[in-house]
């Protein structure tokens, strides 16, 4: 089992990009941004990038019954990767695992719990099922029949990058035939929103173009901006793939800073970056694209390039690097799925996506080679690593390989 | 509109379930409404109803013929 090759036999995107991944990676490469203005009661607007098609679609009502908003992704994205992978059941439903990333469960839920019961009304019956922070899996182990390991992982924006790690774990462990994983994220609630804005993190809505509120590396940049959104993959051993993958899942790292409870710090992200490096035995000159984590927030961007540049050395500068965040947002525990995605995408294209909106790098950020502007040709590249640097100091880098 | 039928076309609106296969008499389940979806159901009759469903019904009723006799004997809140 330990030499097997794990394949992505398929992947599901509901994304403020799109609903799947073509959609969302087309897109993305046009240069179109999905960050749009949002307004909450008592709170100044926000920028954020939502997912317009109705999710709610994937259940009836009855079915619906105990699940919310972040549930109800999982379970259309859960699908859409089945059928890419051209999976609609298994002979045995305890050798399929699930493993999804949340940051904040059903925080809709919460939120509207609590706002009812503080407000003098009466608590939802449900608040607990839809609202716990495993409401997603349980709902997409009952409907797609998962029956083995069903897990989840809250490791705030590495949640998706740790929960897919873990999933590639399991399948060369042999514990599991079928790993479905991913992440999932619908922060977009009054009292979450009002609860990122308190930490100041958010970036305001652009006066002059909404759409690039979220500027990665920018000297401009003004903070992070939420997206929501669900990615999940089919991860399989080669032997077990019917196709050829759309990529290869070379191999993983997760790591902890262990410093400090926000700030991100140069030490976790280098070796995390180079333990991921050395789990698929390849050289920094191998990698030909970083999706950055590039949450576009002042201490976080400067950090990781500095790191980038500490692992990369003299190979740094020919590194393309883009944070695709400034197009769809930052999806939190779904962000790292969500990005893995695109990266994969990237791969099967031979095309690396630009960061967008960007007029003026900051010079900390230097050093490595943003992709700005418009998406770049890269007929070349074979491998590319995808970064998500948690809140908490959990730090997880993926690697990808072309099929 | 009689109280069964007021909780006929309220399951009916909130949970998409036929009204041909509402059976007053059968057990909830009979139409697919589990222990969650009654709890939901209480929840919604309190406000529907003006009236404080007590908690215990939520496992002694298990019919709808049931329930519409429990809340006619309700009194109906200010």
């Amino acid at each position: 089992m330990a030499t097997s090759r794990i394949g992505i036999a398929g992947i599901g995107v509901t994304s403020p990009l799109g609903d799947s991944l073509q959609e969302s990676w087309e897109r993305l490469v046009a240069g179109r941004s999905a960050v749009g203005r949002m307004s909450f009661d008592g709170l100044p607007d926000i920028a954020a990038a939502q997912v317009t098609s109705d999710v709610s679609q994937v259940l009836t009502r009855l079915q619906q019954v105990g699940t919310e908003r972040v549930s109800q992704m999982a379970l259309g994205a859960v699908r859409k990767a089945l059928a890419d992978a051209r999976l609609s059941a298994w002979p045995d439903p305890e050798r399929v695992g699930l493993y999804l990333g949340t940051g904040m469960g059903g925080a809709a839920t919460m939120d509207a719990g609590f706002g009812a019961l503080y407000g003098g009304g009466r608590i939802p019956p449900l608040t607990v099922p839809a609202g716990m922070v495993n409401g997603a899996s349980a709902v997409v182990a009952i409907h797609a029949d998962i029956r083995g390991p069903v897990l989840t992982y809250a490791v705030a924006c590495a949640s998706g990058s740790v929960a897919m790690a873990e999933a590639a774990h399991a399948l060369r462990r042999g514990e599991v035939d079928i790993a479905i994983c991913g992440g999932v994220e619908a922060p977009l609630a009054r009292g979450t929103v009002a609860a990122w804005h308190a930490l100041r993190t958010l970036a305001p809505p652009d006066e002059g173009n909404v759409s690039q509120s979220c500027r990665p590396f920018a000297a401009n940049r003004a903070g992070l901006v939420l997206g929501e959104g669900a990615a999940f993959f089919v991860l399989r051993r080669e032997e077990d793939l019917p196709d050829a993958p759309r990529a290869w899942f070379a191999g993983s790292a997760v790591r902890c800073d262990a410093l400090h409870l926000t700030n991100p710090q140069v030490r976790g992200q280098v070796s995390t970056l180079k333990a991921a490096l050395a789990a698929t035995g390849l050289a920094p000159a191998d990698i030909g694209y970083c999706n950055a984590h590039g949450t576009a927030t002042v201490a976080g961007d400067p950090v990781e390039c500095e790191a980038l540049r500490d692992v990369w050395g003299e190979h740094a500068a020919a590194l393309r690097v883009s944070s695709t965040k400034a197009a769809h947002g930052h999806l939190l525990g779904a962000g790292g799925a969500l990005e893995a995605a695109l990266t994969v995408a990237a791969l099967q294209a031979g095309v690396v996506p630009a960061t967008l909106g960007v007029a003026t790098l900051d010079a900390r950020c230097a050093g490595v080679g943003h992709v700005l502007g418009e998406a770049q040709r890269a007929p070349g590249l074979r491998h590319a690593i995808s970064n998500s640097f948690a809140f908490g100091g959990t730090n997880a880098a993926l690697v990808f390989s072309r099929a | 509109m009689s109280t069964l039928d007021r909780l006929t076309h309220l399951i009916h609106d909130k949970f998409g379930v036929d009204i041909a296969a509402i059976d007053a008499d059968a057990p909830f389940a009979s139409y697919n409404l589990d222990s969650l979806t009654v709890a939901e159901l209480m929840f919604e009759i309190d406000d529907a109803f003006h009236v404080t469903v007590p908690d215990e019904a939520a496992t002694t009723v298990t019919t709808l013929r049931q329930l519409a006799t429990l809340i006619d004997g309700l009194p109906e809140k200010a």
